[in-house]
C-alpha cells in the first residue's frame, strides 16, 4: 500500500468517526431555539444552575487532584501484585453506572447507613441531598479519569532522571518538585481537565445522591434532564448553553496550562 | 521489509472489521432463547395470535402485567403487549403515529387531547389515585402533616404549591421551605423516604403500596389532590373488538381486585 492509499484509508475512517461524534452535537444546535436561549439566559435559575455546575465541578477537581496526585505517584513508583490490585480498584468507578455510584454513596454516607452514625456523632446530620453531596457524586465518577492520567504521566518520567537526581544528592521530595512534577505537568493538567469536564456533565450519581432542588443542588445536567421530561426545546437549548460554556472553559484552561508549560 | 508488508494487511483487517460491523448492524436480532428447563413454546398455530398494544401510565406498572396475564388466560388467542411510560411520553408516541389499541392515561388532559385530534375514541373514566404524605418510619422525625411545616426534610416529584390549597397557602409555604429535593419521579421520592434521607415525601397512594419503612398519612381535606385515570380505545385500532373487550375486562374481576390491592379506587364513592 503506498503512502497516499494509506492516508486515504485512515482519513475516511477518521471522517466516519468524526461525523458520528459531531452529528448529535450538530442536531442539538439545529433544534435549539434562539428565543428560548435568550429567555433562559434572563432567568436567575439558569444562572444558579450554571454557577452550581461550575463551582461544584471545580471543587471536585481540586479535591481529586489533592488526593489523587499523591496516590497516583505512590502507585506509579511502586511495583508488585498489590500495586496492580490497588490501581485496578481505584479505577473501578469508571465502569460503574453513575446511578449505581450514587446508590453506593447513599449506602456509605446516608443518615442510617454505614457511616451515618459516625457522621452524626461528629455533628454532620445530613450528607445526602446537600451541596456537599453534589461534589461527592461528581468526584466519585470523575476522579478515576484524573488518577489514570496522573499515573500514566508519572510512569512516563524516565527512571534514569530520578536516579541521576538521587546520585546528585537530591532528596525524593526535591526530585519530585524539580524533576517529576515539571515533566509530568502536561499529563496532569490534561487529566485534571478531563476530570473537570466529566464532573460538569455528571447526572446519574448527582440525581441519586444529591437530589434536585433549584438554587441549591440543581446543576445544569439535572436542570436539562428534568426539563427534557416536559419541554424538549428548552432542554436542548440549555444543553447547547452547557456545551458552549464547557468548550469555552476548556479552551481557556488549555491556553493557560499551555502557556505555563512552555 | 517485513514492516512494510504488514501495512496493507492491517488496512485490510480494519476495512473488513468495519464492513463486518455494518453487516452485523443490519442483521435482525436473534430470537430470544427460552430459559433452560422451561418447555419450548410450540410454533404459533394459524391463525396467529392477535397482538393487542396497550399503552398505559407508568404508575400502573405493578398492576397491569397481572391484569394482562389474567386477560390472556381468558383469551388464549390474544397477546397483550404493554408499553408503560409517563402519560405525556405515551401521548407523544401516539401523536407521532405509533400504533396503539388501548390507551390508559393518568391524566385526563392527555387522552382528551388525543381524542380531539381524532386519534382516540372518547375516553372513559377508569380509576382514581390521590396524593398522600409518606413519612419515614426509619427517621420518625415527621409524624404528621403539620410536622413537616415546622421541621424535617421532604421530597417529592412536583411542587406542592402547584395545586391550589384554599386557605392553606401559609402552611404550604412552610412545607415548601422544608423540601430538599424534587425527584425525577415518584419512585425516587419513595426510595429517599424509605432510606430515611428524607423524613417525608409526597407520593401517590399507589406508589406507597407494597413498600416498607414508610407510613401513609392522608392530606387534610382542603389539600386533597386526586389523579383521575382514563381508558380509551384507539380510533384506528386494527383490533377494535379485542380492544373493547380489554376495556370491559378492566372493570371486571379479577382486574378490579388487582387494582384495589395496589391502592387504585373506583370512580364514584367518597
Amino acid at each position: 500500500m503506498n503512502n497516499r492509499a494509506f492516508r486515504w484509508t485512515l482519513g475516511s475512517l477518521g471522517l466516519l468517526y468524526g461525523s458520528f461524534l459531531l452529528l448529535p452535537l450538530a442536531a442539538l444546535a439545529w433544534r435549539a431555539s434562539p428565543q428560548i436561549l435568550w429567555s433562559e439566559l434572563m432567568r436567575p435559575e439558569t444562572w444558579s444552575a450554571v454557577a452550581m455546575s461550575l463551582t461544584s465541578a471545580t471543587i471536585a477537581t481540586l479535591v481529586t487532584v489533592a488526593g489523587g496526585l499523591p496516590m497516583a505517584y505512590i502507585l506509579a513508583t511502586s511495583e508488585g501484585r498489590w500495586t496492580r490490585l490497588a490501581t485496578t480498584i481505584l479505577e473501578l468507578p469508571l465502569v460503574l453506572p453513575p446511578a449505581v455510584a450514587g446508590l453506593g454513596l447513599i449506602l456509605a454516607f446516608g443518615r442510617y447507613q454505614l457511616l451515618g452514625p459516625l457522621l452524626s456523632r461528629l455533628g454532620i446530620e445530613h450528607v445526602a441531598l446537600t451541596r456537599t453531596a453534589v461534589v461527592m457524586a461528581q468526584m466519585l465518577v470523575s476522579a478515576p479519569l484524573f488518577f489514570r492520567a496522573a499515573r500514566t504521566a508519572f510512569g512516563m518520567v524516565p527512571e534514569r532522571y530520578l536516579r541521576a537526581s538521587a546520585v546528585l544528592g537530591a532528596r525524593e521530595a526535591t526530585t519530585f518538585r524539580l524533576v517529576v512534577l515539571p515533566l509530568a505537568r502536561g499529563g496532569l493538567v490534561g487529566g485534571a481537565l478531563l476530570c473537570w469536564a466529566r464532573a460538569l456533565g455528571e447526572l446519574g450519581a448527582t440525581l441519586m445522591f444529591a437530589g434536585n432542588l433549584p438554587g441549591v443542588t440543581r446543576t445544569m445536567p439535572t436542570a436539562i434532564y428534568i426539563k427534557a421530561q416536559s419541554d424538549i426545546t428548552t432542554a436542548v437549548t440549555l444543553s447547547l448553553l452547557l456545551l458552549l460554556l464547557s468548550v469555552a472553559a476548556l479552551l481557556a484552561a488549555r491556553q493557560v496550562a499551555g502557556e505555563a508549560a512552555s | 521489509m517485513n514492516e512494510r508488508n504488514r501495512h496493507p494487511r492491517t488496512a485490510w483487517w480494519v476495512g473488513a472489521a468495519a464492513l463486518g460491523l455494518c453487516l452485523a448492524a443490519c442483521q435482525p436480532l436473534p430470537q430470544p432463547v427460552p430459559p433452560v428447563g422451561q418447555p419450548v413454546p410450540p410454533p404459533p398455530a394459524t391463525p396467529a395470535k392477535v397482538e393487542l398494544l396497550v399503552f398505559a401510565a407508568a404508575s400502573l406498572g405493578d398492576v397491569l402485567p397481572k391484569v394482562a396475564a389474567a386477560y390472556e388466560k381468558q383469551h388464549p388467542d390474544v397477546h397483550v403487549v404493554l408499553n408503560l411510560a409517563g402519560t405525556q411520553q405515551l401521548r407523544a408516541q401516539v401523536e407521532s403515529g405509533v400504533a396503539v389499541d388501548v390507551f390508559i392515561s393518568a391524566n385526563p388532559i392527555h387522552s382528551e387531547k388525543l381524542h380531539d385530534k381524532g386519534l382516540l375514541e372518547a375516553p372513559q373514566m377508569f380509576v382514581r389515585n390521590r396524593l398522600i404524605l409518606a413519612v419515614s418510619t426509619r427517621s420518625g422525625r415527621v409524624k404528621s402533616f403539620t410536622d413537616l411545616a415546622a421541621q424535617g426534610r421532604g421530597a417529592g416529584r412536583e411542587d406542592p404549591a402547584r395545586h391550589r390549597h384554599a386557605g392553606r397557602e401559609d402552611l404550604v409555604r412552610k412545607i415548601r421551605a422544608n423540601i430538599v429535593s424534587y425527584e425525577e419521579n415518584v419512585q425516587q421520592a419513595a426510595s429517599k423516604v424509605q432510606l430515611g434521607e428524607a423524613d417525608a415525601g409526597f407520593l401517590y397512594l399507589t406508589d406507597a403500596a407494597f413498600k416498607t419503612d414508610l407510613k401513609v398519612i392522608e392530606l387534610p381535606r382542603p389539600m386533597h389532590v386526586e389523579a383521575f385515570y382514563t381508558k380509551a380505545r384507539s380510533a384506528h385500532s386494527g383490533h377494535a373488538a379485542e380492544a373493547a373487550e380489554f376495556l370491559a375486562f378492566l372493570a371486571r374481576r379479577p382486574a378490579v381486585l388487582y387494582l384495589d390491592e395496589a391502592g387504585f379506587y373506583p370512580m364514584g364513592g367518597p
